[in-house]
């Protein structure tokens, strides 16, 4: 089956995900990659050469031994149901590792909601409002799963129509971080966990930000909610802009220290946001 | 006795329903305010004014009021008393622009007239501001009149009294637009403030003497002082509040809208988010924004040493105490004396925040690091290092990381 082929090369080594991307455009499709044999590889990296010669099938069978269990698929970048929006952006992976429901991915309302770790209660009550609101008019809502703004973001969504998606820095075998257990459970329910790492993938520290150019790139645009300055959330900013997704910030008191990030986002140029009317505002064009 | 070319710009200005474009008119068809009194019947053919109004004119000039008029001249010959015609050299610039047709034909001043040809910024807001808007006007207001710009306002309660205290704490520039003849003051309030602005800067008014407070002045008058400056910061403002007539003007007349924002549950700010999501205001978190924004560059005589380039009204390094002027009415908002600076004395503190203290003692320190190393929640720190910074025993350097002062 195809799928062997696109985990395969999933597990070489020190393969970018551009190379991968390229390979795929070179040779059509995974299987052809590794049928093509020695002649055809000549061009390619000598790691690349040894791995295609002896590919990781014990990985590959554990990756299926996953894939078999209810609610668990995967996505590949060739696949009718990955996010369009994702397929777009510069960088997308290759493969998507889903838990819970494909069918909210490919959904076009989808709005990331991003904000601090160290949150201010007043902070999270109104992520879980906005993402709340959000999700009764019709959008998903995307996050990190981080502790903080993006949970309360998760639980907004979950208290709404349900329909989220959180976007791991792992293998999707194990939940991290840890006291979100439950959290991931919930999400898989009506929305989608998600992760471009195949199952059993350690955390590395480059996953952090590789990850906030999937939460943006799925999303029609980025809500930022409380966010010292500098901080990641500016980061899944930097990549959505890259995009040429919508950035919104949500401004406070020039005295408080969490909103300084919101507030130089807006002096940039982010939308400034009091309501969903205003977020609504700028996405219907998309819609 | 012929009279002072003055008398009939005065004597124009009281005609009933001459407005400052029918009075423009009127000098540009006549070529002065004496040609319009003394001209024969013939002239008045090809002018192009409503007939009702040519007919109400004539009959004012038949017979116009000199006894005000007298008293306008017996008010200008006070000393500091001073007209600004149209005509004068020393008129306002900026009030001159293109963009500004209902310019006021004259202007009553008593104080420093030359301060009306300075660089200035309008600081506007509402009447029934919260403490903390008040306190951030006043700042901003010392603060900017110290890197060599005038304050202009309207002097009306809350935020502008408040821009205008803090002005009188800094340079003393200040201006403020009245809506009413400068011969009375309002809001009544506002006595003895009005006089202290007279002494250091500029009361102003478009309007004649013996002119007593009406609402519909208000929005007028907010062009005058939209009109005057290079931008009009305002500093707190709800959804439908009359500064934001100042704001209206002040992007009809191509001049920069600042605004500063708050939390949005706060109902006092909405109008100040309207500017910035809306009407292109840039939002304003520091008076350097400003500064940056117009391109003014620090004055080479100001008396504060700016240490860090992101200057904060709250982080004077100096913890200079600044004079309280003495005020002896009731305590309204603008007679209340300006906040001296906090003293550096921790012993009042309670142990949570002298472990804060103590943790900032190693160096610059980010918020986050913070939360970690003392375990208290992040709300918690944030507000003991707000009450920290207010107290001047912390402030928050370029890069996001609070350092003990």
């Amino acid at each position: 089956m195809g799928e062997e082929y696109w985990l395969a090369l999933a597990h070489a080594p020190c393969l970018s995900v551009r190379r991968f991307v390229r390979l795929i455009n070179y040779f059509g499709s995974p299987r052809n990659v590794f049928e093509a044999g020695c002649w055809e590889w000549q061009g390619l990296a000598c790691d690349l050469r040894c791995y295609l010669q002896h590919p990781n099938w014990y990985a590959v069978e554990k990756d299926m031994q996953w894939l078999a269990q209810p609610g668990h698929h995967l996505l590949t970048l060739l696949h009718q149901d990955y996010p369009r929006l994702l397929r777009e952006i510069y960088d997308p992976p290759p493969l998507l590792f889903v838990q819970g429901n494909c069918a909210v991915l490919s959904e076009l309302k989808k709005l990331a909601i991003v904000g601090t770790r160290h949150s201010s209660p007043e902070g999270e009550e109104m992520a879980q409002a906005f993402a709340k609101n959000l999700s009764y008019l019709g959008f998903t809502i995307t996050g990190g799963m981080r502790v903080g703004i993006e949970s309360a973001s998760h639980w907004g969504a979950l208290a709404g129509t349900g329909k989220t998606i959180a976007v791991a820095v792992r293998g999707l075998d194990e939940v991290y971080p840890t006291q979100h257990y439950v959290l991931a459970h919930k999400i898989a329910e009506k929305g989608a966990l998600i992760s471009e790492f195949p199952p059993g993938t350690q955390i590395k520290r480059q996953h952090f930000p590789s990850r906030c150019r999937i939460i943006s790139g799925l999303s029609l645009g980025t809500l930022v909610i409380e966010a010292p300055k500098p901080s990641t959330s500016i980061l899944t900013v930097r990549f959505a802009l890259e995009q040429g997704r919508e950035v919104f910030a949500i401004p406070g008191s020039i005295h408080n220290p969490l909103v300084k990030g919101c507030h130089h986002l807006i002096k940039e140029g982010a939308k400034l946001v009091e309501t969903v009317d205003d977020i609504l505002e700028e996405l219907q064009i998309y819609l | 006795m012929s009279k002072a070319e003055e008398e009939y710009w005065l004597a124009l200005v009281r005609a009933p329903n001459v407005g400052p474009i029918t009075f423009q008119i009127l000098v540009k068809h006549f070529k002065s305010p004496r040609g319009v009194f003394e001209a024969d019947q013939s002239e008045w053919q090809d002018l192009k004014l409503k007939v009702k109004l040519k007919e109400k004119l004539q009959n004012y000039l038949q017979n116009p009021d000199w006894f005000a008029v007298e008293k306008d001249m017996q008010w200008l010959d006070k000393p500091n008393h001073h007209l600004l015609t149209l005509d004068h050299p020393d008129y306002p610039p900026l009030l001159r622009s293109e963009k500004i047709a209902d310019r006021p034909p004259l202007l009553f001043i008593h104080g420093d007239a030359a301060l009306l040809s300075s660089k200035q910024l309008a600081i506007v807001g509402t009447r029934y501001p919260s403490s903390e808007g008040e306190q951030t006007a006043r700042e901003f207001a010392e603060y900017l009149s110290h890197q060599g710009l005038t304050i202009t306002s309207g002097m009306a309660l809350g935020i502008d009294g408040a821009a205008h205290c803090g002005a009188l704490a800094g340079s003393g520039k200040t201006i403020a637009v009245a809506g009413t003849g400068l011969d009375r003051i309002y809001p009544p309030q506002h006595r003895e403030l009005a006089h202290k602005i007279a002494e250091t800067g500029a009361l102003v008014s478009e309007l004649p003497l013996g002119t007593s407070v009406q609402r519909r002045h208000f929005p007028i008058r907010s062009r005058v002082v939209s009109g005057l400056c290079l931008g009009t910061l305002v500093v707190e403002a709800p959804e439908r509040s009359g500064a934001l007539y100042a704001a209206k003007h002040a992007l009809k007349q191509e001049r920069e809208v600042f605004a500063i924002p708050g939390s949005i549950n706060n109902p006092l700010v909405k109008g100040c988010h309207q500017l910035i999501k809306k009407k292109g205001a840039k939002l304003v978190e520091k008076a350097t924004d400003i500064l940056e924004d117009l391109q003014i560059y620090r004055s080479l005589t100001t008396p504060n040493k700016i240490e860090t380039p992101h200057f904060s009204p709250k982080q004077n390094t100096n913890n200079e105490i600044h004079p309280v002027p003495s005020s002896t009415t009731t305590d309204s908002p603008a007679s209340q004396p300006v906040r001296t600076k906090p003293k550096n004395n921790p012993s009042d503190l309670d142990s949570n925040d002298v472990q804060l203290l103590n943790l900032l003692e190693a160096g610059p320190t980010s918020i986050d690091a913070l939360v970690e190393k003392c375990g208290f929640t992040a709300a918690s720190v944030s507000s003991m290092l707000l009450m920290l910074e207010l107290r001047g025993l912390v402030t928050l350097n370029p890069g996001g990381l609070y350092a003990r002062i």
